[in-house]
């Protein structure tokens, strides 16, 4: 039968954000099938639903322009799937595009080159210290951190994973800034990595995906 | 922040900035599809489910989804969840001063009319003293004034409410459908005649305060099934037994004695909008209840006694709801609910007609619960669409056909054997077999029993797969549950249940068998808890205080904390586990009557004691008390809605006798009484199933 691979666009936050990445994909799992979508089931002992993300969210982390393929057979109308997903969407899940993209093209995950973060960090020191926190983020040669891996402390430099720095301006009792990190496979910058480099892991803080950069993962 | 001044805004702020600090945060923000969020302001009468364990194991209960749907139908009631945050969450809202909130609406529980906590098991009972603190309440429901949400129980661990009684409001007793919202509607009249919502306004310590309380409590104790322990004296004698229960002189006229469960005269429609938690709960799929209650009788189960009488749901409604669950939530599984599926009157049919359904939709159906039979293997391969699955699991309980027969549950090792054949020449790798150690009469010989068996049935695997095959046996120590025909045993000696599983342990080594047994402490625990009076609500609190928390997380338990507590209270956990009560003495719940009589329960025991075996109660009815208690609802309904016996002239029946009359005794225990040991009935008839079927 006819295949059809569709791409979503869905914009993600409030407490949902909270939920994992591995339960995530369960949510949308079944929110699929509650619309009633024709998914295309991997064979197999363990049946899975053939999706794919672009990029896993951190937890507590929302995302403004999320990037999710499924596969159906057969094809519907990418409206029509639209229209009956929203609704069987958990609060916090919004649906913003739904397109047809090539059945045999290269998965999401391999296009993602970098990603945009938005970040609000409680922090009472005045404006100019903490721009200092930031531009170090950039002047730095090296900044080496350390992350668990399989049960083990990795050290790896943070540096060339950070792309731009911006500061937004103060809110809330703290700031916001904007950052750009290199978003590949073994070379991923995580935005708390930065909060962490900035010695505010420990402090309260929002952070928003703004979007995900790579060609061809937008359709136009 | 005092609890009284938080609100849901200032509430979720405070969470949002740190929750991605602590594990699995999804727990603490619900959200979820299908969960229900009405509008506060709109809504007059507000309850709180509060299920005292983490999120993932409360999502897992059948019972809180039951009421939370039964509520959230009613146009002005809301019902909303709580749950207990792990550990490291606690600490975390302590340092912050955040109490803990419904989630829903991020609304204090204090700000609740009503919290009504489930109990389906004693483990939670520090919990429950967690969750009040952390909810800014005042622990004692002496210490409470109206300004408080009415705060009452239900489940089955509230059937003893004695050791939980000074914390609670009321129990309630039963089945709590229609108790929930009768206890809502008591609530609303009795605010309706103060006029006002009593907590906004008075002065604090204002005694109009309690006397209102007061005047709460006597309604509540008029709704059928609701008991209010501050309405009842409990006296003793100086060895310790309880001397007498009785009502309160001045509270005779709205307490009874005993309290009557409430039972549904059917079962109530299912709940299908299942909330989908967005994170993996314990049992991670919704159930469909199809049959309550249970005919069998063994003797060690207390789910037996307390769900009687067994109702059955009719096999389109079943289906009907099925189909509403999978559409409603998106589940690849379902599973179907009852204490013994194999009774279910259309089993076959059923899994039939559910294959034919959604065998090619990716729902898959489980069914646990399933009896040691042929025919269990025929249901679980329809169910698996003739893929293997790994595992089959039966519960013998006892491993001699003498102890079964004690428990009456008279299944022969010859037909288990023959079973676990049929099981690996099937091609299924894996047999967990559960077993008690501790029933009464038990000696040596049936606990080596069970590790010759555990050999027996491995031998037959390894002949038909090798070494792929394995054997997981479980063993648990009997806990002799109040209600049951075992109430009056002791729990055995600690140093003879080690010596048990020691030998087990020894003698099911290797990698073919696979071992679990409960650590013998936390059987004591379970033991005092359940079957303790009175006066352990003092040793609880002192427990908690000296910090016991999640009392059924291995990793937690803290025996120290319990063992001091029973010490400053002049107590002792064995008088209360391990000592054989006496048929006469007045037991702790004897004023909390579940529909069976305490007389019915006596003759279980001393035919156990004889090796005698009763017929399942569809093939003969014993009168345990159900049909007494319960005759007026039981010709409210067909027939065939109940297994008990229908009533009136001419009606087809099994027959009834007065008393419990054994089918047969075991020879080995009764030789002067022993009518040739025949088998029992129950099988015989399988067995007919099974011809017709294969």
């Amino acid at each position: 039968m006819s295949r059809q691979r569709l791409r979503i666009t869905f914009r993600s936050e409030g407490p949902i954000k909270y939920v994992g990445h591995l339960d995530l994909a369960l949510v949308w799992e079944r929110a699929l099938r509650r619309a009633k979508l024709p998914l295309l089931y991997s064979q197999g002992f363990h049946s899975q639903p053939k999706m794919q993300f672009a990029a896993a969210l951190p937890v507590g982390v929302s995302g403004r322009e999320e990037l999710l393929d499924v596969w159906l057979s057969p094809p519907q109308a990418p409206e029509k799937v639209e229209e009956l997903l929203q609704p069987a969407l958990p609060r916090g899940l919004y649906v913003l595009t739904v397109q047809e993209v090539p059945l045999k093209g290269p998965a999401t995950q391999t296009l993602v080159r970098s990603a945009e973060y938005r970040i609000w960090v409680e922090c009472k020191e005045p404006e100019a210290q903490f721009c200092l926190r930031l531009d170090e983020l950039l002047s730095r040669q090296e900044i080496i951190l350390t992350r668990r891996r399989k049960k083990q402390m990795v050290s790896y430099n943070l540096r060339p994973l950070v792309q731009d720095v911006r500061f937004l301006g103060p809110e809330e009792g703290g700031y916001a800034f904007f950052v750009r990190l290199r978003s590949e496979s073994g070379a991923t910058g995580r935005p708390d990595a930065v909060l962490e480099a900035m010695k505010l892991a420990e402090a309260p803080r929002r952070i928003e995906r703004l979007r995900l950069l790579g060609e061809g993962l937008i359709v136009v | 922040m005092h609890s009284k001044m938080s609100t849901p805004e200032t509430i979720w702020r405070a969470l949002d900035s740190f929750l991605f600090k602590v594990r699995q945060p999804a727990r603490y923000v619900g959200g979820e599809f299908n969960s229900v969020e009405k509008n506060w302001d709109e809504i007059p009468h507000r309850l709180a489910l509060l299920f005292p364990d983490t999120y993932e194991i409360g999502m897992s209960n059948l019972g809180l989804m039951i009421l939370y749907d039964v509520v959230n139908k009613q146009p002005d009631m809301l019902a909303e969840r709580a749950f207990l945050p792990w550990l490291d969450m606690e600490t975390e809202m302590r340092r912050r001063g955040i109490p803990l909130y419904a989630l829903e609406s991020f609304q204090p529980l204090a700000n609740f009319d009503v919290i009504g906590v489930t109990l389906p098991y004693e483990q939670l009972f520090t919990n429950v003293l967690t969750a009040l603190d952390l909810a800014g309440l005042p622990l004692r429901s002496a210490q409470r004034d109206v300004s408080w949400p009415l705060v009452i129980a239900g489940g089955s661990a509230g059937l003893n409410p004695e050791p939980m009684h000074a914390f609670f409001d009321a129990f309630f007793i039963g089945e709590g459908e229609e108790g929930i919202l009768d206890i809502m509607r008591v609530y609303e009249e009795w605010r309706q005649q103060y006029g006002i919502r009593p907590r906004v306004g008075w002065h604090p310590h204002d005694v109009r305060l309690f006397a209102a309380k007061d005047d709460l409590l006597r309604r509540l104790a008029r709704v059928p099934g609701v008991y209010v322990p501050a309405y009842y004296d409990v006296t003793y004698f100086p060895t310790g037994q309880i001397e007498r229960i009785a009502v309160k002189p001045r509270y005779e006229d709205v307490a009874t004695m005993p309290v009557l469960k409430r039972i549904m005269p059917t079962l109530p429609p299912p709940p299908t909008h299942y909330i989908v938690p967005n994170m993996k709960a314990v049992h991670n799929r919704p159930s469909v209840e199809i049959q309550r209650g249970c005919t069998r009788g063994c003797r060690f189960c207390q789910a037996g006694i307390i769900f009687r009488p067994v109702r059955e749901r009719p096999l389109d409604e079943v289906l009907c709801a099925v189909d509403e669950i999978v559409n409603s939530t998106g589940y690849e599984e379902v599973s179907f609910l009852s204490l013994s599926a194999s009774d279910y009157s259309q089993i076959g049919e059923l899994t039939r007609q559910v294959m034919d359904r959604y065998a090619d939709r990716n729902v898959s159906i489980g069914l646990p619960s399933l009896r040691i039979e042929s025919f269990s293997i025929d249901l679980m391969e329809t169910l698996a669409k003739g893929r293997r699955r790994s595992g089959f699991t039966f519960a013998p309980e006892a491993a001699t056909d003498r102890l079964r027969d004690v428990i009456n549950k008279p299944i022969s090792t010859e037909a288990l054997l023959s079973v676990a054949e049929e099981v690996y020449r099937r091609g299924w790798t894996t047999i967990k077999l559960y077993f008690m150690i501790g029933h009464p009469t038990q000696s040596m010989e049936d606990v080596e029993a069970i590790a010759d068996l555990a050999h027996q049935v491995w031998h037959i695997g390894r002949r038909h797969l090798g070494h792929k095959a394995k054997v997981r046996i479980s063993v648990s120590t009997l806990v002799p549950k109040p209600h049951t025909p075992f109430q009056w045993v002791p729990v055995a000696a600690e140093e003879e249940i080690r010596s048990q599983i020691e030998y087990l342990r020894h003698h099911l080594r290797g990698s073919a068998f696979h071992l679990n047994w409960n650590d013998p402490r936390e059987t004591l625990m379970e033991a005092f808890l359940s079957r303790g009076d009175r006066r352990l609500s003092d040793v609880i609190q002192r427990a908690w205080e000296l910090g016991a928390r999640f009392d059924a997380w291995r990793d937690q338990f803290n025996y120290a904390a319990w063992q001091r507590a029973f010490a400053e209270n002049g107590l002792d956990p064995e008088w209360y586990a391990r000592r054989e009560r006496d048929l006469a003495e007045v037991l702790p719940w004897d004023h909390i009557h579940v529909g069976v009589d305490k007389s019915f329960l006596q003759d279980q025991y001393r035919l156990a004691l004889a090796g005698g075996v009763v017929d399942d109660c569809h093939e003969h009815c014993f009168s345990c008390g159900i049909l007494t208690h319960f005759r007026a609802l039981r010709r409210q309904v067909p027939d065939d809605a109940w297994g008990c016996p229908a009533l009136g002239r001419g009606k087809k029946r099994q027959p009834v006798s007065p008393a419990s009359v054994p089918m047969y005794y075991n020879p080995e225990m009764s030789p002067e009484k022993a009518v040739a040991p025949r088998r029992p009935q129950r099988l015989s008839r399988l067995q007919a199933i099974n011809k017709v079927l294969s």
